[in-house]
């Protein structure tokens, strides 16, 4: 379980173009949680997976994994109990390296001073046959010649390969073709599915978002603005949705004017 | 003749060790060490102190030590202070020109003529073989041969990978839970340490050192190795290093062939100057080439 306890994280603090990216937030991540998280550009989505797994510290609030406080941890010191995939296909691999040492890398087996072996292939290739993209038999190509596609589903088995505690997944599929798009989720899913793993998901695809998961966050402002359960979500409509979204962003205009006034 | 071709060959083993060592810094973890000539001079100081003193084989493990230490300041001042990669060995580099000379007992300069080194301990056990005059090549071969190896091995080891990935993608590091600079200290104090190995061996050879020894190092070193980066396509690591070793050979050789049409000596930094800029530019040249082509196809089109 995942307890976020009163979160603000501020950009450019201290100068005028200070943003509260994070407002006092506190959310509960239960077990075996698969969460979309949908909201406009600038809500404070991708900041608050970036405090989840260390690549950003909120200047207060606590952050508090299995009973553990991990606000102040550094990134690498808590990678291996969190899976992180970005936007950006190519940002979660190597591009010079072969798939096997990219592999090996995330697997971990072995001590440091342990080399790739045998075994250790046997076991990278059941896990990319998987993925029936054919990229068992690519064990030794650059991960640099795959398409966006392959890197992004490499870089879920990589992700994933240790189960980790949570799986933070950043708009993984936005920069990917329709079709392949759809494949990855597809493999998210089943992954997700097979290991029983807690996931954060960020979407725009409000259908995605109304599909895929058990719980639904929405978030505007720093803030989250609407958490539903499964039941809850599985009445809404993407219309529903959308209307919501647009009265959130209306009463965004309505303040400011009022300010301008 | 013979020796000339003799000295060719061993410069070009003792500078491979150098190549190898920014094989690791410059291609494997993708960072500039400008402290190379530094840290040449002080493997180089080192070991003839330590020589001096009576002690030949500690000469080396100590210059090994020595280069190890200065490799660890470079890499904790790019890494836990924040200072940029090339500013930090240029900071170092300046920083051991005058450690280097209050290594050497406020000298520029040390003679090795009546000491006890590992060149001459050889020297005696091939006393009354054929191998005699060999025994510089000899020296140098093993120490190359050993450091090729140990890189081969470990650079396919999960901290070698590590090292690997540090210079390819950071953020994918940091996210396999391996912490980059770590694995920056580790990649830049093994490089330095063979760096000064290199420098070691160069002064016990030639019996003596002076402070410019290791000056211009970093540029040759950088020569070999991207002439060496030509000879390869696949992506084995074993390929690669012996294409580093044969860079080193092919700078000397070309500048061994220059000396003989009488080019003076002096001129052997400009040479590798040259050869740096040329290898570096020439791909971009050639990726370009096309697109100028086009351009000066449709200018010269709209003047016809």
């Amino acid at each position: 379980m995942i307890e976020i306890r009163n979160i603000t994280k501020l950009f450019n603090e201290g100068t005028v173009n200070e943003k509260i990216a994070i407002d006092n937030l506190s959310l509960t991540i239960n077990d075996g949680d698969f969460i979309c998280m949908i909201g406009a550009n600038g809500s404070g989505k991708s900041t608050l997976l970036n405090c989840l797994s260390g690549s950003l510290i909120p200047e207060s609030g606590n952050i508090i994994m299995d009973g553990k406080d991990i606000t102040l941890l550094s990134q690498h010191d808590r990678a291996h109990e969190i899976g992180h995939l970005f936007q950006d296909p190519l940002a979660g691999t190597a591009p010079h390296m072969t798939m096997e040492e990219n592999l090996a890398l995330a697997a971990k087996t072995g001590g440091w001073l342990a080399r790739i072996n045998d075994k250790d292939r046997a076991y990278f290739k059941e896990k990319l046959k998987k993925l029936d993209m054919d990229l068992e038999s690519k064990l030794k190509m650059e991960v640099g010649v795959l398409s966006g596609g392959m890197r992004q589903a490499l870089t879920l088995i990589m992700a994933t390969i240790n189960t980790p505690k949570i799986l933070l997944l950043d708009e993984h599929t936005a920069a990917l073709d329709p079709q392949t798009a759809e494949k990855v989720l597809e493999i998210t899913a089943e992954t997700i599915e097979e290991k029983n793993l807690t996931c954060v998901m960020i979407t725009h695809n409000m259908q995605t978002a109304i599909d895929m998961g058990n719980r639904l966050i929405m978030m505007n402002n720093g803030k989250i603005i609407l958490d539903l359960n499964k039941e809850e979500k599985e009445k809404m409509s993407v219309d529903d949705l959308r209307d919501l979204f647009r009265k959130n962003a209306e009463m965004e205009l309505d303040n400011d004017r009022m300010l301008l006034l | 003749m013979i020796s000339l071709i003799n000295t060719t060959i061993e410069l070009a083993l003792i500078g491979s060790l150098t190549v190898l060592g920014l094989y690791l810094s410059y291609f494997t973890l993708n960072v500039c060490d400008l402290s190379t000539d530094g840290c040449f001079t002080l493997g180089a100081s080192t070991a003839a102190v330590i020589a001096l003193s009576g002690h030949p084989y500690l000469a080396i493990i100590g210059a090994m030590l020595a280069g190890m230490s200065s490799g660890l300041i470079v890499s904790l001042l790019q890494t836990y202070l924040g200072i940029n990669s090339l500013l930090s060995g240029i900071i170092v580099n300046t920083a051991l020109y005058s450690v280097n000379i209050a290594i050497m007992g406020n000298s520029s300069l040390l003679n090795l003529n009546k000491t006890r080194t590992i060149y001459t301990i050889v020297k005696e056990l091939f006393m009354d073989t054929p191998l005699k005059s060999f025994v510089p090549i000899i020296i140098a071969l093993v120490f190359t041969l050993m450091v090729l190896l140990f890189l081969n091995y470990f650079l396919k080891t999960r901290i070698g990978l590590a090292i690997k990935a540090t210079g390819d993608n950071p953020i994918m590091v940091e996210a396999s839970s391996i912490n980059p600079n770590i694995t920056t200290i580790i990649g830049l104090c093994i490089s330095n340490s063979f760096t000064a190995l290199s420098g070691a061996l160069l002064a016990l050879s030639q019996k003596s050192v002076n402070i410019d020894i290791g000056s211009g190092m970093v540029t040759i070193a950088l020569a070999s190795l991207l002439i060496g980066s030509i000879l390869y396509r696949k992506n084995n690591t074993l390929v690669r290093l012996i294409c580093a070793v044969l860079g080193s050979f092919i700078f000397r050789s070309i500048y061994a062939i220059a000396l003989r049409f009488n080019m003076p000596a002096y001129l052997l930094k400009l040479v590798s100057a040259v050869i740096v800029a040329l290898t570096i530019s020439v791909p971009y040249i050639k990726k370009q080439l096309p697109m100028f082509k086009r351009r000066m196809a449709i200018a010269r089109g709209n003047r016809a």
